[in-house]
């Protein structure tokens, strides 16, 4: 009798061992999956608006930071001029302001970049400003 | 699929995926061919010398391939352009980014586990550091992407990563050892890969199956639904394809061959020749994997 309470003893041990091991690995892994990658949250001007007055800042915003490797924005004549945020830092949010307001028209957005796991990055989004 | 996938690609991408393709193979066929020669001692010496020379060779178009890539990301960075693949600031952040701290530890590994490829006094030596090669190239894999700053997740990539290097670096020397002449042919030696293969797969499946369930986000669906799912269940696919052979060869092919069947040589070459193909087109489903985000969130 004291044999089989011993081993039941241990068994229990064991099986409680298993269980705290396995809700370990559960939370990790849990923890894991609550951890996200670089997502954009929000540009300005959104994609596709029209705007009555030029934007005052050209904007991409993420979720988590991002090293910004290349922000060019372009309408039917050419590259546009900006005063920037610096090329390379890592931020949440990166912005230019048009060093001129900006003519009525189409415009694009492009830009590029690298998490800090090492995946790049691109993407574009467009406004248009009405004459 | 191949459109969501696509979207972005220029010949610079295109450059970029295929360097890293050739990187992956590069780097696994060395490392595997240095886990394979430590497993099989007693391969005929004309087998241990081609080994070691095919090993050598993928661990320099390993470090050629990761000096290759520098500019290759920094051009992608830029906008895909030549001036941007040696523009100075662009390759600094290539460098000091997760992609730079891998390129460089799989530099240093490939370097280190050529020590265990050369002949010559201190084998003990040798094969600590070539140890030490490895575990840094494998240690490399899982700096980048989803696995970073993950110990397990790591650890799971790692074991896979050996796995799959050890049988890829197995399939050359095997499939050389079946052009030997006849009566050569060490068949004890095919049966105790395939003996070493049933526990290396269990382990590569294991270590793939728990991390793809990770970056799915444990949704079976997003293995439809999503580009990177899509993409994930070719590579599941191909690898199913794979044990089909490798269960062909185990089953079937080798007790044929031990038995000496005509025509069982022949055929078990070709199986091989085939698990090689379908291990290429595993590499580039790979790659692809790279530039898909996973659905994990």
């Amino acid at each position: 009798m004291t044999i089989i309470d011993c081993t039941a003893g241990k068994q229990a041990g064991r099986i409680r061992r298993c269980w705290r091991l396995a809700a370990t690995v559960g939370l990790v892994t849990v923890s894991s999956l609550a951890w996200s990658h670089t997502h954009v949250i929000a540009t300005h001007p959104a994609d596709g608006d029209v705007l009555q007055e030029p934007p005052e800042r050209i904007a991409v915003e993420f979720d988590s930071p991002l090293r910004m490797t290349r922000f060019e924005v372009t309408d039917p004549r050419g590259t546009v001029e900006l005063n920037e945020d610096t090329i390379g830092a890592m931020a949440e949010q990166h912005e230019g302001v048009p060093v001129a307001p900006l003519a009525p028209g189409k415009y694009r957005v492009e830009w590029r970049g690298l998490t800090d796991d090492g995946h790049s990055m691109s993407g574009d989004f467009g406004f248009t400003i009405d004459d | 699929m191949i459109d969501t996938l696509l979207n972005g690609w220029d010949v610079w991408v295109v450059a970029r995926e295929l360097a890293t393709v050739g990187f992956y193979a590069a780097v696994l066929m060395a490392v595997g061919g240095v886990l394979f020669r430590a497993a099989f001692p007693a391969l005929p010496v004309v087998q241990q010398e081609r080994l070691v020379r095919v090993s050598q060779v993928a661990a320099w178009m390993g470090i050629g391939l990761a000096l290759l890539l520098c500019p290759l990301h920094a051009a992608y960075l830029g906008g895909g352009s030549l001036s941007a693949a040696y523009d100075s600031t662009l390759l600094w952040i290539v460098l000091h980014s997760a992609q730079g701290e891998r390129l460089c530890l799989a530099v240093v590994g490939l370097l280190l586990l050529q020590v265990a490829l050369i002949g010559g006094r201190l084998p003990l030596l040798r094969h600590v550091v070539g140890s030490l090669g490895i575990v840094l190239v494998l240690v490399a894999f899982a700096l980048v992407g989803h696995t970073r700053g993950k110990p397990m997740l790591s650890g799971l990539l790692i074991a896979h990563l050996a796995m799959a290097a050890f049988w890829l670096a197995a399939l050359l020397p095997l499939y050389r050892l079946l052009r030997a002449p006849q009566g050569s042919l060490p068949a004890r030696q095919l049966q105790r890969f395939s003996y070493l293969g049933a526990g290396m797969i269990a382990v590569l499946l294991i270590a793939g199956g728990v991390l793809a369930a990770w970056l799915l986000g444990g949704r079976v669906s997003a293995l439809w639904l999503s580009a990177y799912g899509q993409v994930l269940s070719l590579k599941l696919a191909l690898v199913a394809l794979l044990l089909a052979l490798g269960g062909l060869n185990r089953w079937r092919l080798v007790p044929a061959l031990a038995r000496g069947e005509r025509h069982a040589r022949r055929h078990l070459r070709l199986s091989i020749a085939g698990e090689g193909v379908v291990m290429a087109l595993v590499l580039f489903a790979a790659a692809l994997l790279m530039n898909a985000g996973a659905p994990m969130t």
